[in-house]
């Protein structure tokens, strides 16, 4: 291989510069012989080390998926392998979301599936009776020594020394930012992207630099593998653009530009129409419903590439490339000064008139930016906007502690490297430039995308300690003056000749034996360092599988929790196959692959609404949070809980995110996140604390029962090891819960949901003896009220000092009864659309008179089909009265004081 | 306004006379290859604001395939054609193997346009 990437820098020296310039092209080396075969030596044992290095937690724990995303992927590669592609494109998954489902095939990358069940197929083929958990479970580190095969392919291609391509496969092979989404385990779609991605950059700088279509037909064919692997396709659809404009702007045009970036653009985004379909999805995060409907009509066809703000640079450049390549024939073959201006006029005005147009269609909402992509352009996005992308921990910004952990010795040479490509531009290196320059910016805006950042820093990183030891042990081996190779001599005589002094080869005075050899021990010691600190990244930071939880103990022995798989198997033998589960999202794909049971709300954000009303269920009282639990249907309450295990990321401490999604959707509706705070703002679960957190769901199926566990000599009952704080709220009864089964060291705990009937009995029931033995009983769901139906009126004007409340609301007379009497307003009115309708709360109602019957107001109600709910629009049988703004007809009811307080 | 019309005309013979100079039979029937892809991109553009873009997809696999088809031929062009033309000849010793990537990439290209017009 590295004996043909020559061709490529030369020939676009020779339209740039003097044929002098030539002398470069013998600056590619020619290995034959015993070298060549070292290098594949040393290649392959690199591959080895980036394989070995990430199986710290399989060697120490099992062969276990780890995190939460990794058990969807893992779920839904078990079902592709053994159901196949088809059914798994038609998949429509009705275990999570309850109860909505979500359409999985049409919904996922599915790169890293496809990839896993066809190496999974071949091992069975070749009678290798392979698990497919091992296969997901390895198929990280695999790749990463794919990863750096494809890093020493682009570092060769771009600098033409086979020297720096070993050292950047070696550096990527154990850079501790990729290894942390890479260990054996964390089967996650990065695993395979952090490939394609260095593989398509190669192929493209290839492509450039042969000019071949077959290059660039390769590099549109890993473009189109990454937009099956990986949102981070967008890095690669903006990176090539901007190059490609760079190359322009900078004069370096060529023939072998034109024909890459031609043959990459309209393969590359007709391939990636294919199958790009995630980002509908993830739209959900910021347009609610509205949204899916649109993505039903075209299933499984992406024309986001078209619709897509982030795709739009890529159409541009390849509009002005094409005008461009008209323009330099033109050019070329009429030799009119004037015909330059006419074409550069054309030309801006062509550019101009495009983007124009990007930025109508924007305007006029024609093409859409995903909430993420704003979050890179302005990093203050999504706090400001959407709270689901900021609840995330990996779209944080980038603290520099973490740059200096995940690169380590990679932070100082990165920046020299860059500088060694500026001083020898070629098209190669200029790629990598951007490349580098953009990611950094990148990295610094989002955590998760330090990923991007982590190769090319290696491969930087390369060039510089490549240059280093190849000058230094150069002059080891030469003694003090080394015989500068020919085409050295060559520019030092020009340079001589210029005036500018033998700069190119260093002061000769600096380059004694001795300091050199200083020199290349200290670089290979910095290489150790980084070699050890890899190492220990690896073993201590990234290899928690985070299933299962390690304490250290002061005595340097390790404690292992295994709470988690304990309480997911509880749920997977003794609950009915159907039992909903309602939990944090967090927890929603381990559950569902765990437990195998029906989830609310899962780690897949598609839906803000959904989500954001657990988090409303979590943040009410326990007599609020009942309705929504019931019109959700859920059976059990799932809650983490470290306060025994001293496990810090529990749902106390991430509650404040439940709360902030919620209020971002239900508004004033709810106790806002200053509620929850104590009078001085602290967040605090002791004493001092919110009276609205004390009794909160969360907090209360969180400490149930807490205090009655003496936590040891010295701290007594009630301590939560966690926040270091004696709970605040310490006894307290459930009322319409309880509690079905809690870990063995406190960490999840699970309560099962109290059928309505025996809250509230009917008066002609007899009241159940007692709570045990009800598990069995069927649940009885009939939303429960007492509410006196007054009439059907058509204006809300006549509702008197009348409030608002929507959504579930309108549809379900339990939900907006209970509303109304938590709020003692005597009247309630609603207009039920489907799922949701208005719904107003009011004291008195002004005129009797203007009820009119019928017309609609007799359609029942979501959850109760013997009460009339009222309807909206189209729904209405009867027309639009003429002074009405809209066509509804409102059921009002009088809200009736509570029989079991009668008795 | 007569000088300008006049320096387009002016252009326009020049570019005739020079395009009919240099450039080979080979390349004329390329080209001519290029001006009916063209054609039918402009003829789908033209239905496009007469009729509508109703099967989007369809449509947008057409426009695509003109384009595609387009640009790889130029791309072609680029390889056989001789230097002089302003850009850096490509590597002249392989017009087999241009026309053997091309092939390549219209069966990629091709591919994937029947499969998106569904």
């Amino acid at each position: 291989m590295p004996a043909t990437f020559d061709a490529a820098s030369l020939s676009e020296r020779k339209q740039l510069q003097q044929p002098q310039a030539k002398a470069k092209e013998d600056e590619v080396e020619q290995l034959t012989g015993l070298p060549v075969l070292l290098k594949y030596a040393i290649l392959l044992m690199i591959c080895a080390m980036a394989f070995l290095i990430r199986l710290f937690a399989v060697v120490r724990y099992e062969s276990v998926i780890h995190e939460f995303d990794p058990y969807f992927n893992f779920r839904t590669t078990k079902y592709l392998t053994a159901e196949g592609f088809l059914d798994f494109l038609d998949w429509f998954d009705d275990r999570g979301w309850y109860p909505l489902g979500r359409t999985i095939g049409g919904t996922i990358y599915p790169g890293l599936m496809l990839t896993a069940a066809v190496l999974y197929w071949l091992l069975q083929a070749l009678n290798f009776t392979v698990n497919i958990r091992n296969v997901c479970v390895f198929l990280a580190p695999l790749f990463a020594a794919n990863t750096a095969v494809a890093s020493y392919l682009l570092t060769a291609e771009v600098t033409g020394r086979s020297g720096a391509g070993l050292l950047a496969a070696a550096f990527t092979a154990i850079v501790p930012s990729y290894i942390s989404r890479s260990v054996g385990g964390s089967y996650d779609n990065e695993g395979v992207a952090i490939f394609a991605l260095i593989a398509t950059f190669w192929l493209w700088v290839r492509a450039v630099n042969t000019g071949s279509m077959l290059w660039a037909a390769a590099a549109a064919l890993g473009y189109f593998y990454m937009v099956a692997a990986w949102g981070g396709y967008v890095f690669i659809i903006n990176i090539v653009p901007i190059y490609t404009i760079a190359m322009i702007v900078g004069g370096r045009y060529s023939a072998r530009l034109y024909v890459a970036y031609s043959t990459f653009y309209a393969l590359g985004s007709l391939l990636a129409m294919q199958n790009v379909k995630l980002p509908t999805s993830r739209r959900h995060a910021l347009h609610g419903c509205r949204c899916r409907r649109h993505q039903r009509a075209v299933p499984f066809v992406g024309f986001n590439v078209v619709r897509q703000a982030e795709c739009a640079a890529s159409h541009g450049v390849f509009v002005a490339l094409q005008t461009y390549a008209l323009g330099r024939y033109l050019v070329a073959a009429v030799d009119a000064r004037a015909l330059r201006r006419l074409l550069v006029g054309a030309a801006a005005a062509l550019v101009g008139a495009v983007a124009a147009a990007l930025v109508a269609l924007q305007l006029a909402g024609r093409v859409q930016w995903t909430g993420r992509s704003l979050t890179l352009l302005d990093p203050t996005y999504a706090s400001k906007y959407i709270p689901i992308i900021a609840s995330v921990s990996e779209h944080q910004p980038t603290t520099w502690t973490s740059f200096f952990f995940d690169l380590h010795v990679l932070v100082p040479l990165a920046p020299v490297g860059l500088l060694l490509l500026f001083r020898r531009v070629t098209d190669g290196a200029l790629f990598v430039l951007i490349y580098g320059t953009l990611s950094w910016y990148f990295a610094g805006v989002m955590v998760r995308l330090m990923l991007t950042l982590a190769p090319i820093a290696c491969i930087l990183a390369a060039v510089a300690m490549s240059e280093l030891l190849h000058r230094y042990c150069g002059a080891i081996a030469y003694g003090d003056a080394p015989p500068p190779p020919p085409q050295q001599q060559q520019q030092q005589q020009r340079a001589a000749a210029a005036g500018g002094g033998a700069r190119e080869g260093g002061p000769p005075g600096l380059l004694n034996q001795p300091l050199s050899f200083v020199v290349v021990a200290g670089a290979l010691a910095t290489m150790c360092l980084y070699a050890f600190h890899s190492t220990y990244a690896s073993s201590i930071a990234y290899s928690n599988p985070s299933i299962v939880i390690e304490q250290r103990l002061r005595d340097g022995g390790r404690l292992i929790y295994d709470d988690y798989r304990e309480a997911y198997y509880w749920l997977r033998h003794n609950t009915a196959p159907d039992a909903k589960i309602l939990s944090w999202w967090d927890y929603g794909y381990q559950m569902s692959a765990m437990s195998n049971r029906t989830v609310i709300v899962d780690n897949n954000t598609w839906n803000n609404t959904h989500i954001a009303t657990v988090g409303r269920a979590l943040a009410s009282t326990e007599e609020e949070a009942y309705p929504i639990l019931q019109s959700l249907d859920v059976d059990y309450v799932l809650v983490i809980f470290g306060g025994v295990a001293q496990f810090p990321s529990d749902d106390i401490n991430k509650f404040l995110w439940p709360v902030r999604i919620a209020t971002g959707v239900f508004g004033g509706d709810m106790p806002g996140e200053n509620d929850f705070m104590s009078a001085t703002g602290q967040y605090d679960v002791g004493e001092a604390g919110s009276k609205v957190l004390h009794n909160c769901l969360a907090y209360k199926l969180s400490y149930y029962r807490f205090a009655e566990l003496d936590m040891g000599p010295g701290r007594g009952r009630g301590f939560d090891l966690v926040r270091n704080k004696y709970i605040g709220n310490k006894f307290f009864e459930l009322t319409t819960l309880e509690e079905a089964f809690t870990s063995e060291h406190w960490l999840v705990r699970i309560y099962r949901v109290l059928p309505q009937a025996n809250l509230e009995p009917a008066a002609d029931a007899p009241p159940l003896p007692s709570r045990t033995g009800r598990a069995n009983a069927a649940p009885q769901k009939k939303a429960v009220y007492e509410a006196r139906y007054v009439g059907c009126y058509y204006s809300e004007a006549d509702f008197e000092g009348r409030e608002y409340v929507g959504g579930a609301y309108g549809a379900n007379l339990g939900l907006i009864h209970e509303h109304a009497r938590a709020f003692g307003r005597r009247y309630f009115a609603t207009a039920r659309n489907d799922a949701d309708g208005h719904a107003f709360v009011f004291d008195a109602v002004t005129s009797e008179a203007a009820a009119t019957a019928g017309g609609g107001c007799e359609r029942a109600c979501a959850d109760d089909a013997a009460a009339a709910c009222g309807c909206m629009d189209a729904a209405c049988s009867a027309p639009k009265p003429a002074a009405e703004e809209h066509n509804r007809r409102w059921a009002v009811y009088e809200v009736m004081p509570p029989k079991r307080k009668a008795k | 306004m007569t000088s300008a019309g006049s320096s387009v005309s002016d252009i326009w013979s020049k570019l005739q006379s020079h395009y009919w100079q240099t450039t080979t039979q080979q390349l004329r029937v390329l080209d001519s290859f290029l001006a009916f892809t063209a054609l039918t991109g402009v003829a789908q553009v033209v239905y496009c604001g007469l009729v509508g873009s109703f099967p989007f997809n369809s449509f947008l696999a057409g426009i695509m395939c003109s384009v595609g088809v387009f640009v790889l031929t130029v791309s072609l062009r680029l390889h056989l054609a001789p230097s002089g033309d302003g850009v850096a000849a490509l590597r002249r010793d392989s017009v087999k193997n241009a026309f053997a990537e091309y092939v390549f990439c219209n069966m990629i290209l091709f591919l994937a346009v029947m499969n998106f017009m569904g």
